[in-house]
């Protein structure tokens, strides 16, 4: 008799310790994941969104984002959910919709948890999209991919970088930030890239010819490309349909210092086609203030009202408190003199060099400067010569003024 | 160097349980059966010797002292030499107020299936069994919920599902252990699983009377159910020890 109590009690503890508490923490599945891939390769595509929004509430997500995909929450309450995806595209914002249906049920959970919604049969009515594909129709509690959208490559957006070239074999040259106001071409009238700062400007052809050109508008100056293509016209997607290409790009005329073709075809994501390249600055001498002599001593600030140069106008640094200036010597002579005007008086010196003509990647004439030296100076210590080569970039001192 | 102690979860400890019955279930099924020596079976064997009755004595415990649930469950069992057969029929109801809501649901169930004895020589005709169940359920529910969201805001709903029906089936186990002449006790453990419900557009079911609580998440879920029996006798004294 005890032996049987005793398999019953054990029974009714075993009972006891099934009991399940229900866990209240991110209850609903009613977000959805989706995700941006280019058709081409099928890999994530950034998309630079300007907002999303959905209808029922005034929530903006994403708002000024790049992204390769989205969480978004639907609408439990509805069986349909219409999205806006607002997104840049070549510099204009534009709205892509997309209209889901889908099925939502409310299930109580426990009185501590409350209610929870489950989404599932979630379905595209409409999209705006090239393609979009619903990947899992049953949202989950944890992050997951439910639709991909997928976009057509874009074939004619050419992308053009700035480069500056130094004195040197490199032929590419350092990345180059270019202050533009605007570029305009000659096959439309809006502007592109208004007051953009960038190293690189993605710049669309003309489909319906094959050239182009294109003006720069820049802070200081403006120059302009024409580019000469070849066209084709195929379908190498069939969701796509029948699309232009760009083949064969090559430069027609520029008047910037150097312009070479990197990649003469159109890609999607775009690769560099074309760089417009700087020629380096050969008589930039570099000069430091310090307060002690020697090659390792510290620059120290100074408040110079300006300097100027015997062979110009142009004042330099005009109101600055500089440690180190850059200044451009006479390429045409073989002195130059400086006079750089303190607070206190203006103070002179005068540099003298050696010029030999050169030419750097085949288009960028200038003199080669070296064997530079002090001829005078009105400072109370001469000044020190630390390097008597002329180098661009200017990373080294040429001169060291000790200020007494 | 330190030491780390662990402290079973709820959920471990829960797992262990379960482990340890099933362990002890198999054994004693291993135990039975070597002791047992091979009769031969006649006809006769599978006249039924008697019927049981009973009640599980859970759903009235938690009737009384549950405000939140009301319910009942007759069994029965008839045997057929070592094979049972086993209809069970209850009826539960639900009424769970909480702070934004109340969700209430009433249903019938029944389940029909089979039980193996394994201790076919015991001489008080004491059953240890595994069997299979196929179960249904007939209910319906209402959950009327105060719901806030800080996206897509606040609603007042009360949703409803009328005239559901569900069916599962069952894995059984258990023990049915006579106490005093006719009195019997026991359990039955019941893993419960393929379940299916008719189609709920609005809301998916919270509380499947005979099933208990819809996950949708779980494909399976445990029950158990403790029985007071009687047994009676169809066949006079049929070997049966006091």
């Amino acid at each position: 008799m005890i032996k049987k109590v005793a398999w019953f009690l054990f029974f009714a503890l075993l009972a006891v310790s099934c009991l399940d508490e229900p866990d209240c923490y991110n209850l609903n599945n009613n977000v959805i994941g989706i995700s941006f891939r280019k058709l081409a390769d099928n890999k994530a595509d950034t998309v630079a969104m300007v907002g999303v929004t959905i209808d029922g509430t005034d929530s903006v997500f994403y708002p000024f984002r790049l992204v390769t995909g989205v969480e978004l929450p639907l609408n439990f309450y509805a069986s349909e959910s219409e999205i806006s995806f607002q997104r840049l595209n070549r510099d204009a914002a534009i709205t892509d919709r997309l209209l889901l249906a889908y099925r939502s049920q409310i299930q109580f959970v426990s009185e501590d948890c409350g209610e929870r919604f489950l989404i599932s049969n979630l379905e595209v009515l409409e999209s705006d999209f090239d393609s979009i594909q619903v990947v899992n129709a049953s949202p989950g509690n944890t992050t997951s991919t439910n639709l991909v959208v997928y976009r057509c490559p874009q074939t004619d957006l050419m992308r053009v970088g700035f480069r500056q070239l130094n004195m040197d074999e490199d032929s590419i040259g350092t990345l180059m930030d270019g202050f533009v106001d605007g570029i305009v071409t000659d096959f439309s009238p809006d502007v592109l890239s208004p007051d953009d700062t960038a190293n690189a400007f993605l710049l669309p052809l003309n489909p319906a010819a094959t050239s182009a050109r294109y003006d720069f508008d820049f802070t200081s100056g403006s120059g302009h490309v024409t580019m000469g293509y070849r066209t084709v016209e195929t379908t190498r997607y069939n969701l796509c349909g029948t699309q232009l290409f760009f083949a064969d790009l090559a430069v027609v005329d520029s008047d910037f210092d150097k312009v070479i073709v990197v990649k003469d075809s159109i890609q999607d994501p775009p690769v560099t086609n074309i760089l417009l390249q700087r020629c380096p600055d050969t008589n930039l001498v570099r000069i430091a203030f310090r307060e002690v002599a020697g090659e390792g001593a510290a620059n120290v600030p100074v408040a110079v009202i300006g300097i100027t140069a015997d062979y110009t106008t142009e004042t330099f640094y005009p109101n600055a408190t500089v440690s180190s200036v850059t200044l451009p010597l006479n390429d045409q002579t073989d002195v130059t003199r400086f006079s750089i005007a303190f607070e206190e008086g203006v103070v002179d010196i005068e540099l003298g060099y050696a010029r030999n003509p050169v030419v750097y990647h085949d288009v960028c004439t200038g003199m080669q400067i070296n064997t530079l030296q002090v001829i005078s100076s009105g400072f109370i210590s001469p000044p020190q010569v630390l390097d008597e080569e002329i180098r661009f970039p200017a990373n080294t001192v040429n001169v060291a003024i000790v200020l007494d | 160097m330190k030491k780390y102690v662990f402290l079973p979860t709820p959920s471990t400890l829960r797992s262990f349980l379960i482990n340890i019955s099933l362990l002890l279930l198999i054994s004693n099924a291993c135990l039975c059966q070597e002791a047992t020596e091979k009769d031969s079976v006649t006809l006769k064997d599978f006249i039924p010797t008697g019927v049981r009755l009973g009640t599980d004595v859970l759903a009235l415990i938690k009737t009384g002292y549950e405000d939140r649930f009301s319910g009942w469950e007759v069994n029965a069992d008839v045997d057929f030499h070592r094979y049972f057969l086993a209809i069970d029929f209850g009826n539960w109801q639900r009424s769970i107020p909480y702070d934004q809501g109340h969700y209430s649901n009433d249903g019938t169930y029944y389940r029909i299936g089979a039980d193996m004895n394994f201790l076919t020589k015991d001489p008080y005709k004491n059953v240890l069994f595994f069997g299979v169940r196929y179960a249904r359920s007939s209910f319906s529910e209402e959950f009327q919920a105060f719901i806030t969201d800080p996206v897509w805001g606040d609603a007042d709903a009360t949703y409803t599902n009328q005239d559901v029906t569900a069916r599962w089936f069952e894995l059984t186990g258990g023990l049915k252990v006579k106490i005093w002449k006719f009195l019997w006790l026991g359990y039955t453990a019941r893993f419960k699983f393929a379940l299916a419900t008719s189609d709920t557009p609005g809301m998916l079911p919270h509380d499947i009377p005979g099933y208990g609580t819809y996950d949708i998440d779980k494909v399976a879920t445990w029950g158990f159910n403790y029985q007071v029996l009687i047994r009676l006798p169809l066949r006079g004294k049929d070997g049966d020890a006091d």
